[in-house]
């Protein structure tokens, strides 16, 4: 009763059951293994084609991601729109994300044109790029009170400031692996505890 | 001669709970409902833990008291049942939980 009476709890609570299901953990991970295969970093550069199937990896993997969610874990799981608070703090959260990528795009070009990093040594820009997919991502844990979302966004920013720190893809291939098996182990642990329902479940609704 | 009960029915402290509200699996569907905007029945079910059958009678009840709001539509060629509480069924739980918080608060200063 407590619980259910608690009504910031609850809402944190079926919020976040929409993730439940492990798949965006999957996807990320998965990504980041792809991220590994491509070779941008360590010794062997990644040549055409190896990109090639890396980009094409990266299509497979969120279509997948999208139609498993759309055909076998939505039906299990059912759906919900949010409440009005809610959806006024993802609002926000949007707008944050859109600046902070502008941000990125910015110091792409900076980098690019070579304006204003070139006093950075290979260690802060290093950094510098990791906070940069870092912070869209935690913001976005923050706004989902999606607490495995701070796990995947220090993995994600922190494999890309290691990466480019010591020229080596195999922070890539750890922190993709582990996402990957926490996002399997999630999978599975929802389908067997969401079994399908029987034809026709919905009809005995009121 | 028999002792004259210490309060009539209408001046006990739990006079004012909602018993439709008061019954656990409703309680929990209302609070469920509460916290979002609109929620289809396998959700519910899903988080509730009720069954099918049990999750259908609590909603006919709040659906028979105007507490909750029951659309029928397809997504795709399949059926979908989308639940939402009304005005009054929101209002409702808030004083419920206005009064149930007052009835624990006397209780616990009666006991302390």
């Amino acid at each position: 009763m407590g619980q259910a009476l608690d009504l910031k709890r609850l809402e944190k609570k079926t919020f976040t059951s929409r993730f439940q299901d492990g798949l965006i953990d999957l996807q990320i991970g998965l990504c980041l293994v792809l991220v590994w295969f491509a070779g941008f970093f360590g010794p062997g550069t990644a040549g055409p084609v190896r990109i090639k199937l890396v980009w094409i990896g990266f299509v497979v993997v969120i279509i997948g991601v999208g139609l498993l969610k759309r055909y076998l874990t939505h039906p299990r799981m059912g759906t919900f729109q949010a409440a009005p608070a809610r959806k006024k703090r993802l609002r926000i959260g949007a707008w944050v994300l859109f600046v902070l990528v502008l941000a990125q795009v910015g110091l792409v070009v900076v980098q690019a044109t070579d304006l204003g990093l070139s006093g950075f040594d290979r260690l802060q820009g290093a950094v510098l790029i990791g906070l940069a997919f870092t912070i869209p991502w935690a913001f976005f844990a923050w706004a989902s009170d999606f607490e495995r979302g701070y796990l995947q966004a220090l993995l994600l920013g922190g494999s890309i400031a290691v990466g480019i720190t010591f020229d080596d893809g195999t922070a890539f291939l750890l922190s993709g692996v582990l996402l990957s098996i926490i996002g399997l182990a999630l999978f599975v642990r929802f389908l067997i505890a969401n079994p399908q329902l029987p034809e026709g479940h919905d009809a005995a609704a009121a | 001669m028999p002792r004259p009960p210490e309060t009539g029915p209408d001046e006990s402290p739990l006079s004012g709970i909602d018993r439709l509200i008061h019954e656990p699996a409703r309680m929990l569907i209302m609070s469920l409902l509460m916290v979002v905007d609109s929620a289809d029945f396998v959700f519910l079910m899903r988080q509730t833990g009720l069954t099918a059958g049990n999750l259908s009678s609590h909603l006919s009840r709040l659906e028979e008291a105007g507490y909750v709001k029951v659309e029928k539509q397809f997504v795709g060629k399949k059926p979908n049942t989308m639940l939402r509480l009304t005005r009054n069924g929101r209002q409702a739980f808030d004083r419920y939980r206005e009064r149930l918080s007052q009835v624990l608060e006397v209780q616990t200063d009666e006991q302390g």
